[in-house]
């Protein structure tokens, strides 16, 4: 097995470390909850980010040294390193879609081959009944709304379909 | 190298065996983080779509309560990292008490959870039929709840599961079946649980502090 060879293994920890480890979690949740209560004016956009920030360096702290990974073989390290990227992957790749559904731009060939009454996803399942949705991520519009075809095929590039009604707003 | 007792006879020496238990427990972790990571995912889109109104009803928890069971799951890691270390030395009544110690805390953390649970119900706050709510937007403030239970749920079940594993190692931990040579059970069950408390430094901030700069 790969960075096992002049390891110490089961190094024992002296107890100093995990309780120093332990105080500075303690530090860290205090930190977090003032700053979150901290009044940044026009940077209060930064309090997630550092509320973020402030966690990550708390289960950075736990990793490395409740769970040993500081003195464990580099296998261990791939693969928290695989199941992190993963986890980017997952969340950046969904957050890319909804972001940009606003601002894309298709051209005028693709957006016209879209069959009738499948613009997207969320506009195929439309209740037939019952409350209405309230968070439903696209806005529901009927078939009807469309332009005519001739509008479609004589107007310049156009916003894609899905975008052209009502955008994604984010609601304030 | 004397040969442990513990050791497997597919495996050459204990080193090799305790690396193979070890991978394999954060194999299972990294499934573990795909599988909150779909709920921490689901709530990043929600809460893009809507930042107002889940501000507005991450108001509604009790930040103190919050604060108090991040500190009680941190001092449970310490004690659970004592534990292993315990167990690193062969010491069996200080495994045994530290193991104890952590599944107290974890109750602890689940008594608070359990009368903040108790505390929504009342205010109708659980999404569904039932779901009352006071301010604007409130089919966003029942989507954050909804995320509020699902993950604060799967975390509690997570530990349910935890005490659990830690009960059932009491077992041969009273019968000194760890030692130096052999403790790997305990250290697996410790990166579990270790785990479970990294999932709630995340939720704390996301779910119970993001309406406090709003206020």
């Amino acid at each position: 097995m790969s960075g096992a060879s002049g390891q110490i293994v089961h190094r024992v920890v002296p107890v100093g470390v995990y309780v120093a480890v332990f105080i500075a979690l303690l530090l860290l949740t205090g930190a977090t909850v003032w700053v979150a209560r901290y009044d940044l004016g026009a940077w209060s956009f930064l309090h997630t980010p550092v509320a973020l920030a402030i966690a990550s360096l708390k289960a950075l702290l736990v990793v490395l040294f409740f769970m040993h990974v500081r003195d464990s073989e580099r296998l261990v390290w791939a693969i928290i390193a695989a199941g992190l990227l993963w986890l980017a992957l997952l969340i950046f790749l969904t957050m890319g879609d909804y972001v940009s559904r606003e601002s894309v731009v298709l051209p005028l060939s693709m957006s016209t081959m879209m069959p009738a009454g499948q613009d997207g996803v969320f506009n195929r399942r439309r209740p037939a009944g019952g409350r209405p949705r309230a968070a439903s991520l696209v806005p529901q519009r009927p078939i009807e709304s469309r332009p005519p075809l001739q509008q479609i095929l004589h107007g310049p590039r156009r916003v894609c379909r899905c975008a052209e009604s009502q955008p994604v707003a984010r609601q304030r | 190298m004397s040969v442990s007792p513990a050791l497997q006879h597919h495996f050459d020496d204990m080193q090799q065996q305790s690396q193979a238990a070890g991978l394999g427990m954060w194999l299972f972790l990294a499934t573990e983080i795909m599988f909150f990571g779909g709920l921490f995912a689901g709530y990043t889109v929600y809460r893009w779509r809507f930042p107002a109104a889940f501000a507005d009803a991450s108001g509604h928890l009790d930040v103190r309560l919050g604060a108090v069971n991040t500190a009680v799951l941190i001092l449970s890691s310490l004690t659970m990292a004592l534990a292993v270390r315990a167990a690193q030395r062969g010491r069996r009544r200080g495994l045994l008490l530290f193991l104890i110690v952590t599944m107290a805390l974890g109750s602890v953390f689940l008594g608070i959870k359990a009368s903040e649970y108790e505390h929504k119900l009342e205010e109708g706050l659980l999404p569904g039929p039932g779901f009352v709510y006071p301010g604007p937007q409130a089919g966003a403030a029942e989507l954050f709840f909804g995320f509020y239970f699902t993950m604060t749920g799967i975390h509690a079940l997570h530990m349910v599961i935890g005490i659990g594993v830690l009960a059932i190692l009491l077992v041969p931990a009273r019968r000194g079946a760890y030692s130096g040579s052999y403790f790997a059970p305990i250290e697996l069950a410790g990166l579990y649980w270790h785990f479970v408390d990294i999932i709630w430094i995340f939720l704390f901030p996301l779910l119970y502090l993001l309406g406090q700069g709003v206020h």
